[in-house]
């Protein structure tokens, strides 16, 4: 399951990149969404030993999110994984980063007050 | 001697080997480096691939030369010199380390790529996904300059590395295409 939904995840990030590379915005954004939700899904297939494994998929999810301007999704993957203590360094330093990307992000697109 | 090197891959088809990458997307690395090749060289060259300073191995390349479209649709030269690494250092970390791109994996500053012997990505016992035993390799590439920039590119690599993700075993790759160099490094 966590490998089809993985490779599901790869093709829809390498669309993605191809519709951001033709000016595409809002398809681009689209795809990474989609693709964020496959990396999560991968994610909760893997067993809880694998840790590192379980690492690389939490931090690809978030990234992803990120990428398809999904701050509030980002926001609450990273702060799932990261309540997960049995996951390594190596992704808690990047979910930590990322989250802090995303709550400066979702802050720079919050509506004003007196936006219409 | 010429007849002592081994042939590297063909850049057409090397991904077939590699489980992390789709025709689509290796087939596009492998004509970005055709095009980074052809700004420098007529094949067949001769490619000088070291890991970790000591193991060092030429290898007889050859490439399909780049059509005319194929050179108009890598007008972006960053980007063609980006790509073309990818391609380069996969084909070359397969045929030179015997290891094969296992996955991709978005991270908070761009995609990496992490490697690790054959089938090794899927577990035998459940068939769900292993990157335990991977290596992520962080990809490089220069399209002119010499071997001390390659090298200089190289410790950026390694420290960025280094800096970034405290204790995931990594490897840094760098591709000099007027050099017909690649070099590797473990990060530790």
């Amino acid at each position: 399951m966590s490998v089809d939904a993985h490779r599901r995840a790869e093709m829809l990030m390498q669309e993605a990149e191809r519709k951001a590379a033709r000016g595409l915005a809002k398809e681009s954004r689209s795809l990474y969404r989609e693709a964020a939700t496959e990396e999560a899904r991968a994610l909760t297939h893997v067993p809880t030993t694998r840790r590192r494994t379980r690492g690389i998929l939490a931090v690809s999810a978030v990234a992803l999110f990120c990428k398809a301007h999904a701050f509030d999704e980002a926001i609450t993957h990273a702060r799932e994984y990261l309540a997960d203590h049995a996951l390594p360094a190596f992704a808690r330093d990047q979910l930590r980063e990322l989250l802090l990307d995303s709550e400066r992000a979702r802050q720079a697109h919050a509506p004003q007050p007196f936006d219409s | 001697m010429a007849s002592a090197e081994r042939e590297f891959p063909d850049l057409d088809t090397f991904y077939r080997v590699h489980p992390g990458l789709t025709a689509r997307l290796g087939g596009a690395y492998g004509e970005a480096a055709r095009v980074c090749l052809a700004r420098h060289h007529v094949p067949p060259v001769s490619l000088l691939i070291t890991a970790d300073g000591k193991i060092a191995a030429s290898y007889r390349l050859r490439w399909r030369p780049p059509s005319a479209m194929e050179r108009r649709a890598w007008g972006n030269h960053d980007d063609a010199t980006r790509d073309g690494a990818y391609g380069m250092a996969l084909a070359a970390v397969e045929v030179h380390l015997g290891l094969v791109a296992l996955a991709r994996a978005e991270g908070r500053t761009g995609a990496d790529y992490y490697v690790g012997p054959v089938g090794s990505h899927v577990n035998p016992i459940d068939g769900e996904l292993d990157l335990e035993a991977a290596f992520r390799l962080e990809i490089s590439g220069i399209d002119a300059g010499d071997e001390a920039q390659l090298l200089y590119r190289l410790r950026q690599k390694v420290a960025q590395a280094r800096r970034g993700h405290s204790n995931l075993p990594a490897m840094a790759g760098v591709v000099g295409f007027l050099l017909l160099q690649v070099l590797f490094e473990t990060v530790s």
